[in-house]
């Protein structure tokens, strides 16, 4: 390359410049069934994905966005999780 | 901003900064199921926590989410698993780590930065038609499970649904669709929901 930056990645040396990575900017450990918490880092709907350990062998929560806030539920027909972590992670 | 370190790429989007720390490969590997149902496919335990789990998919292989395990249709993947960089060892010798302001490591250049593609979403119809969706990259992360619940076909005959697990296949070198296996019974009754996954390249 003539100029800019290049990182090491899992498909060798790129430039930065056309690169996406993924960002961890939440996580927390969440109780309950339901609820519902803001995340920040400038995380919406459009540029994260979220991510569930569920620590109880239950099952992990629907969730919706609104804004910067996810707010969580149980599915019906399954015993929900009441202890899980959520992440966030970013990629644009 | 005012100090630290940020690295963006040409769409203006923040690659690498000082305050979240970013993804980056812990271990590629391949996994092996078990035989699961009748139709041929088999089932993966979740990944270890504190790491997310990037599966390959070569055209026709699909790979699903239930509460609390991964069904594929065929029995050895490989993965990527990858982690935070404030969980990895501490870079010696030489190279450059990045911290951020408590302390923890968010990027250091004894890793390999996971590429991320974008993020996509396939849907099951109630008519089990499936569209599908251009998505060229092969690395795929399931979100998490969503609710898919599909009748017997026996309507008001006291007919069953079967809760179908929540995933995306590769048909073709560009297209990606929902993929999905029945792994319990359900009240006759019909709940559709997307499954969302992120790709990597």
């Amino acid at each position: 390359m003539s100029y800019g930056m290049q990182i090491r990645t899992v498909n060798g040396l790129e430039n930065i410049d056309s690169l996406r990575s993924l960002r961890e900017v939440f996580r927390v450990a969440l109780t309950g069934t339901s609820g519902s918490v803001a995340v920040p880092g400038g995380a919406v709907e459009g540029n994260s994905a979220v991510f569930f350990e569920v620590n109880d062998g239950k099952t992990p929560p629907q969730f919706s966005w609104s804004g910067s806030t996810i707010t969580w539920s149980g599915w019906n027909f399954f015993d929900p999780t009441s202890n899980f972590t959520l992440i966030v992670c970013r990629f644009k | 901003m005012s100090y630290g370190f940020e690295a963006k790429n040409a769409a203006n989007e923040v690659v690498i900064d000082n305050s979240f720390p970013v993804y980056e490969l812990s271990a590629p590997s391949t996994v092996t199921g078990t035989s699961f149902g009748s139709q041929g496919d088999y089932s993966f335990p979740l990944q270890p926590n504190g790491t997310l789990r990037f599966w390959q998919l070569g055209v026709g292989d699909g790979i699903s989410r239930t509460p609390t395990l991964f069904i594929g249709n065929k029995q050895t993947f490989t993965v990527r698993d990858v982690v935070p960089a404030s969980s990895l060892p501490v870079p010696s010798g030489y190279g450059m780590a990045i911290y951020g302001a408590s302390g923890q490591k968010v990027y250091a250049t004894n890793g390999e930065l996971l590429t991320i593609g974008d993020k996509y979403s396939v849907e099951l119809q109630a008519n089990n038609v499936r569209p599908p969706i251009n998505v060229s990259d092969s690395w795929v992360a399931i979100e998490t499970f969503t609710l898919n619940i599909l009748s017997s076909g026996t309507p008001g005959g006291g007919g069953i649904g079967f809760v179908v697990s929540s995933g995306v296949q590769k048909i073709s070198s560009t297209q990606m669709q929902y993929y999905g296996q029945s792994f319990s019974s359900a009240p006759e009754v019909i709940i559709l929901n997307p499954t969302v996954f992120i790709t990597a390249k």
